[in-house]
């Protein structure tokens, strides 16, 4: 916490040092303001603040990898969403339309918008390659759900019933993707689903 | 029963509706020197029409309705900034020009606008989640129906406030000289100093952009902090601007002098940095669409049904276990094709003005498209995070660059300069509807085609209005400019950048040396944080003080009632407020051009 304090506050120190000796006017017939090296100075320490701050980012994350709590939370979180996605498509084909967009919204508000708000978090403990698959599919997913909502709001219950089964094949896939189910169990089911 | 989506009536009235807002925008811009987004509007006339009046009208069919009616009027706010200045100079003698090559490279800035910004919608969507306020905005009102009556009533309230709000201040009831002008509530009491910019512009639409935002925006009103409350008194104590100016000259060289180059600088630093660490997800964005390449060739495995989908209850059947056949973006055939052809179009343009050599041609395409790409996405990210767009200084840029590039030939930089404009209009509109078509659930690739089908028009309306203008005039000329009803603000602001590069007074010190404090901010672990500190220092601090009291604002609500507050309560009414302003503005415009005409 301490590197983190320092870190980010010699990056903003410097970098205001930076701004205000940019600003200066140059003196006719000069190019550059005569302040250039007071910039330069400062812009050298921003740099140095900011990869002070990126490593202390990265020490963070090293830690939160170790402890593993936050995949366990991704875990559950998932196993909650889908669950609660298969127990609605039980219950879509006896829904009328406001029914539909009432659990739509229940599912956005209770998983998928949760889930956005952790985008920080996910991206320190899954990584650049990893954070970013998740929420591609995850805004895959409310994508299709906004579909939900708009084809049941329009009286395309049919249209709603279509795309709400290629929603919850986007949380299956995001339950055995990144949930901490073994490989083993993951690999068998999928060997399950290609016989 | 098919879900209509992308259907005839939804294409024919979205290219009408263009048509007809392309015409009277273009109008209002060479009268009143701004424009507004055609969504709204295009939203709501969709609305009626296909809900009320022809009923079967759905949801997904309105927002391709109004898709293409903003792509196609977009591209007429690029034409009405830069063509204009070319029939200007030409009548000060300062160039000559033909209409084809510029009609050319309008066309091929619209598409490569578009093609460029459509393989970015899963990084700014998707992964930045970048609130477009307006594309959220119309996604409610076009959504807003019996089922969501609430929501529905806190839009009719937004809308109600901000347009009697709006009302209000045009009218000038309220004004009070020294407190209340021009939307503008001063706050200096007559105790602060004025080079603190103490002052808020009355918007609900601004406001309401920093409610949409939230936190994420508040990087934005940090910026104006620093602009404002550090450089600017900084800047006058430390004497570093003449003694002799009088209170508004030294605000105004404050802002045009120092802060304003500096923040293009930044901005543009910080989109750079934005590409460079944001690339694994360029890269994977552009593998996905090799993918979907790839597996639109026929594949023995296709066609599979989900094994699963027995055990799915009645009325939910799995068809894509594998991909869908249909692709979701924009596929690399159409992609790669339309650059190409883009490129062709800008080549041939450039090749048809007199004195330009072959080497001066290929340098200004090599230049001229990378940094239409770079300023496309500098204008995305900043309608994405504030619904501003900072046209004028990517046109001061492109001017610079490019008179660097081609040795001062004026036609050429400024043909360069109409393709950046309407390029960045495209993908700035293409990503706000995209972000719309999110909300409501709309399948991208069919937005996509429609506004890379039908922006095209947008070009060649606007190009034929403002060439009808000009020769509206007196000897067939001089239809617009200083001392007619169109005096064409936004081409007089270019004209005089012209004349800037031309006397070579242009601050590249501040422009390279924010460029360089940009790129530091863009590396900064905060999201959105350079681009927003750089468009705070570029635009007028009473701007970015409303947005910033907006996002605070939402901050506060959220963290007293809930995220989901924002989502049911928030939104829908922030909504309203973009919309009712957006539209007050418009009949106010409209007003004053058909009814109060000398």
């Amino acid at each position: 916490m301490r590197l983190l304090s320092f870190s980010s506050l010699l990056f903003f120190t410097a970098l205001l040092v930076a701004l205000l000796s940019a600003a200066k006017p140059p003196v006719s017939p000069e190019q550059w303001p005569n302040t250039l090296w007071i910039y330069s100075i400062s812009l050298f320490l921003a740099i140095g603040g900011l990869i002070l701050w990126h490593l202390h980012i990265r020490q963070h994350a090293k830690i939160i990898h170790s402890t593993d709590q936050p995949l366990l939370d991704l875990s559950d979180c998932l196993h909650q969403f889908l669950s609660e996605m298969q127990e609605l498509a039980q219950e879509l084909a006896n829904l009328d339309h406001i029914g539909i967009l009432a659990r739509i919204e229940s599912l956005l508000e209770l998983h998928v918008w949760p889930l956005v708000n952790q985008h920080p978090a996910l991206l320190n403990t899954l990584g650049i390659t990893q954070s970013m698959q998740f929420f591609l599919k995850l805004a895959q997913c409310e994508r299709l759900l906004n579909r939900v909502t708009s084809a049941a709001s329009d009286g395309y219950l049919e249209e709603a019933h279509h795309t709400y089964s290629q929603a919850l094949l986007i949380v299956e896939d995001m339950y055995y993707d990144f949930s901490k189910k073994p490989l083993l169990e993951k690999r068998k089911d999928q060997s399950d689903f290609t016989t | 029963m098919t879900y209509r989506e992308n259907t005839l009536t939804a294409i024919l009235l979205g290219i009408a509706q263009g048509i007809i807002l392309n015409i009277a925008f273009v109008y209002i811009t060479l009268r009143l020197g701004f424009s507004i987004c055609g969504s709204a509007i295009a939203a709501i006339v969709g609305y009626v029409i296909l809900r009320v009046v022809i009923r079967n009208g759905t949801i997904l069919e309105n927002n391709i309705n109004q898709t293409i009616a903003s792509g196609i009027n977009s591209g007429g706010i690029g034409v009405v900034f830069v063509l204009p200045a070319f029939f200007m100079l030409e009548a000060q003698g300062k160039l000559t020009f033909s209409m084809l090559p510029l009609l050319i490279a309008g066309v091929a800035g619209a598409l490569l606008g578009i093609l460029f910004i459509v393989p970015l919608r899963k990084q700014l969507i998707e992964i930045q989640r970048l609130r477009f306020p307006t594309g959220t905005a119309v996604a409610t009102l076009i959504r807003s129906g019996p089922a969501n009556l609430d929501k529905v009533k806190l839009l009719a309230i937004g809308f109600a406030i901000s347009a009697i709000w709006k009302w209000l201040m045009l009218t000038g009831i309220l004004d009070s000289p020294g407190i209340l002008e021009y939307e503008e509530l001063q706050l200096h009491l007559g105790i602060f100093p004025a080079y603190l910019s103490l002052a808020i512009y009355l918007s609900p639409l601004n406001f309401a952009a920093g409610l949409l935002s939230g936190r994420a925006g508040l990087p934005f009103l940090w910026g104006g902090l620093i602009a404002w409350w550090f450089i600017s008194p900084s800047a006058v104590n430390l004497g570093w601007l003449p003694s002799e100016l009088d209170t508004v000259e030294l605000v105004d060289a404050i802002y045009k002098q120092l802060l304003r180059p500096l923040g293009i600088g930044i901005l543009i630093g910080a989109a750079l940095m934005d590409v460079i660490i944001h690339f694994p997800v360029l890269k994977a964005a552009l593998h996905s669409l090799w993918l979907a390449h790839r597996q639109t060739k026929p594949h023995p495995q296709q066609n599979h049904t989900h094994p699963d989908s027995s055990s799915h209850p009645q009325g939910i059947q799995h068809s894509l276990a594998s991909p869908s056949p249909r692709p979701d973006e924009l596929p690399l055939s159409i992609l790669v094709p339309g650059f190409l052809i883009a490129i062709i179009l800008l080549f041939f343009a450039l090749s048809l003005l007199p004195g330009l050599s072959i080497t001066q041609v290929l340098l200004g395409i090599i230049i001229g498209i990378t940094w239409l790409l770079l300023a496309s996405l500098v204008v995305t990210q900043t309608t994405g995070l504030t619904d501003v767009s900072p046209i004028s200084g990517i046109a001061l840029m492109t001017v610079l660059l490019m008179a660097a590039a081609l040795g001062g030939h004026i036609p050429a930089v400024l043909l360069v300069t109409l393709a950046v404009a309407i390029a960045v209009g495209q993908s700035a509109d293409m990503m706000q509807d995209l972000k719309t078509g999110f909300l409501v659930g709309a399948r991208p690739f069919f937005q996509q085609l429609a506004q890379l089908a039908t922006s095209w028009l947008g070009v060649l309306i606007a190009g034929t209005v403002v060439y009808l203008f000009w020769r509206s005039g007196v000897n067939q000329q001089g239809g617009f400019g200083e001392g007619t009803l169109l005096p064409a603000p936004q081409a007089t602001v270019l004209t005089s950048i012209v004349d800037l590069v031309q006397n070579n007074t242009v601050p590249t010190d501040k422009l390279a040396l924010g460029a360089l404090i940009g790129l530091l901010l863009g590396a900064a672990p905060i999201a959105g944080f350079g681009v927003l500190i750089g468009l705070a220092m570029y635009l007028p601090f009473s701007i970015t003080l409303g947005y910033g009291l907006g996002c605070l604002t939402q901050m506060w609500l959220v963290r007293r009632h809930g995220l989901a507050f924002d989502k049911h309560k928030i939104i829908p009414l922030a909504s309203g407020l973009i919309i009712g302003e957006a539209l007050t503005g418009v009949g106010h415009a409209l007003y004053q051009i058909f009814l109060m005409a000398p």
